[in-house]
């Protein structure tokens, strides 16, 4: 009896070992893009998670989600989600996910709305597209000595025009009984653009095609560290840069030009827009995580600044409060407020030509308003099943002060408006 | 000048004193005290879908982002 479960256990490890050796194997080639959470996330798993749980019963973790994103008047996205974590042995996990996504709508091109230009509507203010997007990703995470964990990871999405594939490591010790974590990562990612790039900066009729792929490479480094302020207070405070190379214009968007006191478009043909190529950037993260009797309050707040000249602050708090054994409910509120880019121009006058412009709107002084609520619900057979709404508004500045003539007489950040449902499942086993 | 140097003193005698205030109302948290931190609700990330699709909504919305790890980049998706 001992022997075979000797043998069921060899068998087991043999099992384990190869299928260990496939995941680094395919990590080490480059398997797949990333999100810039996941290795973050991970390490959260295994300094509080892991311990917590306990591996061996219930070795598997699968995440399931749906989302729906619908833009008034704009896009919509369908996404779907698939996550599953195995717990391996004691010192190892891998985790898998893909993601798939479809997009559908009309997006601002960057041109304003007042369109003058005699015998012709102009170009379009709104352009509509399609596209679907595909992501694989993969983690491992291994216990480096009882206090430290190593997770590496690699990504890689693709669409019809982008695609995009990363790795990433990062390691986190324990300190102090375990009420410290300190978290070092760095990522490297790659995306390419395949499709005709217009000469920048140039009337879209006339532009020509100047390279047919471009490319961006960007490197992501993280310190973080995690307390334990209280018997139920955790402080997470995060600085991670950036610096990101290559490509980071947007081929799809345009600039109108202006008559310099009229305001009038005086021709037909807008200009290509031209970002920098490159952007370095950093953002401070806090979060706490506060127990308010049997309900958890989660705040956090970001510092994020870049060379582009763009600062932002973000907000966001949630209040999870139990309502029976089996259900809960999570009102969330988010504001976000940034700064414009340093060549964000809603328009350009004629003969103008900057170095670098953009008129997307995403690069403007903008806000974000966020409120929604989400139910939890644990049935008795295990699992949780959650089924969340949300409305987010996005307003900018309608009238900005480089608005030239006419144009001042349009609102040149109309409100975006979108409603987010989501639903998600989530098993132990 | 003064006042903003004053101001300067009293802000760092403040902040120290918070902090050594803190660390003395600080005392680690015993392993066995851990009840609360181990449920999953308290997690630094306690609902990964949900991150992460807000993650996606955010990032081709507004021009900030990341700041909790690192990885992605993106999908230069409109």
């Amino acid at each position: 009896m001992q022997l075979t479960l000797k043998k069921k256990k060899q068998r087991k490890d043999e099992a384990v070992r190869s299928l260990l050796s496939a995941a680094s194997a395919s990590l080490l080639l480059a398997v797949p893009l990333a999100h810039a959470e996941d290795v973050h996330q991970h390490h959260a798993e295994g300094a509080h998670q892991h311990h917590a749980e306990g591996a061996p019963e219930q070795p598997w973790r699968v995440d399931a989600g749906a989302m729906r994103y619908s833009e008034k008047d704009r896009i919509s996205v369908s996404e779907l989600n698939f996550r599953a974590r195995r717990q391996l042995s004691e010192d190892n996990a891998l985790s898998l996910r893909a993601d798939y996504d479809s997009v559908s709508g009309a997006s601002p091109t960057g041109t304003t709305k007042i369109q003058t230009t005699s015998g012709a509507s102009g170009t379009a203010y709104m352009a509509h597209f399609q596209t679907v997007r595909a992501a694989v990703g993969a983690d491992w995470e291994t216990s480096l000595s009882p206090d430290a964990n190593l997770t590496l990871s690699g990504d890689h999405s693709s669409s019809k025009m982008n695609k995009s594939s990363g790795i990433g490591a990062a390691v986190a010790r324990d300190f102090n009984q375990r009420n410290t974590t300190l978290v070092a990562g760095a990522s490297y990612s790659v995306d390419a653009i395949d499709m005709e790039i217009m000469t920048e900066l140039t009337p879209s009729d006339t532009a020509t095609i100047r390279a047919t792929s471009e490319k961006k490479d960007q490197i992501d480094l993280q310190l973080g560290v995690t307390q334990v302020l209280a018997r139920g207070t955790l402080l997470q405070l995060n600085f991670v840069h950036s610096n990101a190379s290559g490509y980071m214009t947007n081929p799809h968007k345009l600039i109108s030009v202006v008559h310099p006191l009229t305001g009038e478009t005086l021709t037909n043909s807008p200009l290509t827009e031209k970002r920098p190529d490159k952007r370095d950037s950093n953002a401070l993260y806090a979060q706490v995580n506060h127990a308010l009797g049997e309900g958890v309050l989660y705040s956090s707040y970001r510092y994020f600044q870049d060379s582009w000249g763009i600062k932002a602050h973000t907000v966001d708090f949630k209040y999870r409060q139990p309502i029976t054994e089996k259900l809960y409910v999570q009102p969330h509120v988010r504001v976000y407020a940034q700064g414009a880019a340093d060549f964000y121009r809603s328009m350009l006058a004629v003969g103008e030509i900057p170095a670098y412009a953009s008129a997307d709107y995403r690069l403007a002084k903008l806000q974000t308003n966020s409120i929604g609520v989400k139910l939890g619900y644990k049935p008795s057979s295990g699992g949780e099943l959650t089924a969340r709404v949300e409305v987010m508004r996005q307003n900018g500045e309608q009238h900005p002060q480089d608005a030239i003539g006419v144009q001042r007489t349009a609102d040149l950040f109309p409100e975006l408006e979108a409603i987010i449902f989501h639903i998600g499942y989530t098993k132990l086993f | 000048m003064v006042f903003r140097k004053l101001l300067a003193c009293l802000m760092a005698v403040g902040a120290l004193s918070g902090c050594a205030s803190m660390q003395s109302a600080m005392q680690p948290v015993q392993p066995w005290e851990k009840d609360q931190l181990a449920k999953e609700e308290m997690q630094l990330v306690p609902d990964r879908t949900e991150e992460f699709f807000d993650s996606r909504v955010y990032f081709s919305r507004e021009a900030a982002f990341g700041g909790k790890g690192v990885g992605g980049g993106g999908c230069g998706c409109n």
